[in-house]
């Protein structure tokens, strides 16, 4: 099985682990390719498209000849190469925002990687992110110089001290409050997700109530009228077999025949309360009888 | 496709069995410079010198050029409703199906090179068989073939992937455009 494949169950059994390794593990070497691909035709468009995808707009500044690549003194693959660590820090704004369940957040700096915060500021994205080193937003420049992606910016930074600066800090802030949103966003679904779990809960309970008390209200448990046996007629369909009356008369008969057994009568045999007997007590065994019918103390 | 790439991988040298890199056969129709494997390691986390690596890309070349794959491949592109999808999802089998033969040895960070290397054959397949590939094609199969790995691994891609539809698809022509020739 292919280990594609058998990840599967382990990313879904940890999602956020799984999900930053996901990330990771696919965009890690695509960032890391940089160097060594794009001598094809097709070679340059799938490093354009990683670039664009995962490296954001500072490697494709790098990638061609203008941006903050040419501004620090690079080009072409030079200053692709020197810009992959700002593919990679907006990379990890990506699986950041991943880990933290902020999906709506990665996919603002994604799609700030190519047209995001640059465009929205009417600008280059290298200018920006090189207004942003200069206000001080940035404080870890990266390798040659280049800029790191705006989405990584830090809010709140020193007052921009020139056109670019502010005009980059906006965009900045811009980009943060898109993450703000999307992770306000991801906690109010989580949210009304959990308390419409509860409701649908509450109604399944409700529901269950109301079916039991429908199916239960009205039934007779007995027949309404006496049976030939002194008892109740049948149980209508669905009601309880159970007819009091006749469960007596049994008991009563059970015990009849315990007691003539006992006494060495039996049940059709002449005994202490044998009804046949109770007209001619004489004639029973020679002992005295009791006959509780006569008897009148 | 995956049955076609593993039978047509069936021929391929057994995982276990290591080509050195300078003894690939030139009849393979591999292009010149993925032959000669560039000296990395220089990158730290990405070597490309790492043996699994090269084991594993040996191993699709051959299955695509010596053991012709690559007519299955451009048949199929040929046939696929598109050859941004078609290239996009030939590359993921392929990757995945050299991933399994290998028994999964390529390091976790190589995985997306490889998957790169072999999506940029598949697109030289396609441009062989005369389908003229756009950069917005090219494009489009890679973030498919992106959104497939991730969405293999049980990551929910439906963001992702709004996120990635928004990029303007002509701004990859332009910006192949603007790179020196």
């Amino acid at each position: 099985m292919s280990k594609v494949v058998k990840k599967v169950g382990r990313a879904i059994a940890k999602v956020v682990t799984g999900t930053i390794k996901a990330v990771t593990r696919v965009v890690k070497g695509v960032v890391g390719a940089v160097k060594k691909f794009a001598k094809s035709k097709i070679g340059k468009i799938i490093l354009i498209a990683a670039a664009v995808y995962f490296g954001g707009a500072a490697l494709m500044g790098a990638m061609g000849t203008s941006g903050a690549a040419a501004a620090g003194g690079l080009s072409g693959m030079a200053g692709a190469s020197a810009n992959i660590g700002a593919a990679w820090s907006s990379l990890g704004t990506a699986g950041t925002a991943l880990m933290g369940g902020n999906l709506s957040g990665a996919g603002s700096a994604l799609a700030s990687g190519f047209t995001g915060t640059a465009a929205t500021a009417g600008a280059s994205a290298m200018p920006i992110a090189a207004g942003l080193q200069a206000s001080g937003a940035i404080t870890t420049p990266v390798a040659g110089g280049a800029a790191t992606s705006t989405a990584l910016a830090p809010l709140g930074a020193p007052a921009a001290s020139t056109a670019a600066g502010y005009e980059a800090l906006a965009g900045a802030m811009k980009t943060g409050s898109y993450i703000q949103a999307g992770s306000a966003l991801v906690g109010g679904v989580m949210n009304n997700s959990a308390a419409g779990n509860q409701q649908e809960y509450e109604a399944q309970q409700a529901q269950a109530a109301r079916d039991r008390y429908n199916q239960n209200v009205g039934t007779s448990l007995w027949g309404s009228a006496p049976s030939a046996g002194g008892g109740y007629g049948p149980a209508p369909a669905g009601g309880a077999q159970y007819d009091p009356v006749a469960e007596a008369r049994a008991i009563g008969d059970r015990y009849r025949m315990e007691f003539d057994q006992r006494y060495g009568g039996g049940v059709g045999q002449v005994g202490m309360i044998n009804r046949s007997a109770y007209q001619n007590p004489g004639t029973n065994n020679g002992f005295p009888v009791f006959n509780p019918m006569t008897y009148r103390g | 496709m995956a049955g076609l790439i593993q039978e047509q991988m069936g021929a391929a040298p057994a995982p276990g069995q290591q080509m050195p890199a300078g003894e690939m056969p030139q009849d393979m129709g591999m292009p010149q410079e993925m032959g000669q494997m560039p000296a990395g390691g220089e990158d730290g986390d990405v070597d490309e010198e790492n043996p699994a690596f090269q084991q594993a890309l040996t191993f699709a070349y051959e299955a695509l050029y010596k053991n012709q794959a690559a007519k299955g491949v451009a048949q199929q592109l040929k046939s696929a409703p598109s050859v941004a999808d078609g290239m996009g999802d030939i590359a993921f089998e392929i990757t995945s199906v050299v991933d399994e033969r290998t028994d999964g040895a390529v390091p976790d960070e190589l995985i997306g090179v490889l998957g790169m290397r072999i999506l940029e054959e598949v697109g030289e397949i396609a441009e062989a068989a005369g389908l003229d590939p756009q950069p917005e094609d090219v494009a489009s199969a890679f973030k498919n073939m992106i959104l497939r790995f991730l969405g293999e691994q049980g990551v929910d891609t439906t963001q992702l992937q709004q996120a990635m539809d928004e990029v303007d698809p002509a701004d990859f022509r332009k910006a192949l455009d603007e790179q020196p020739a």
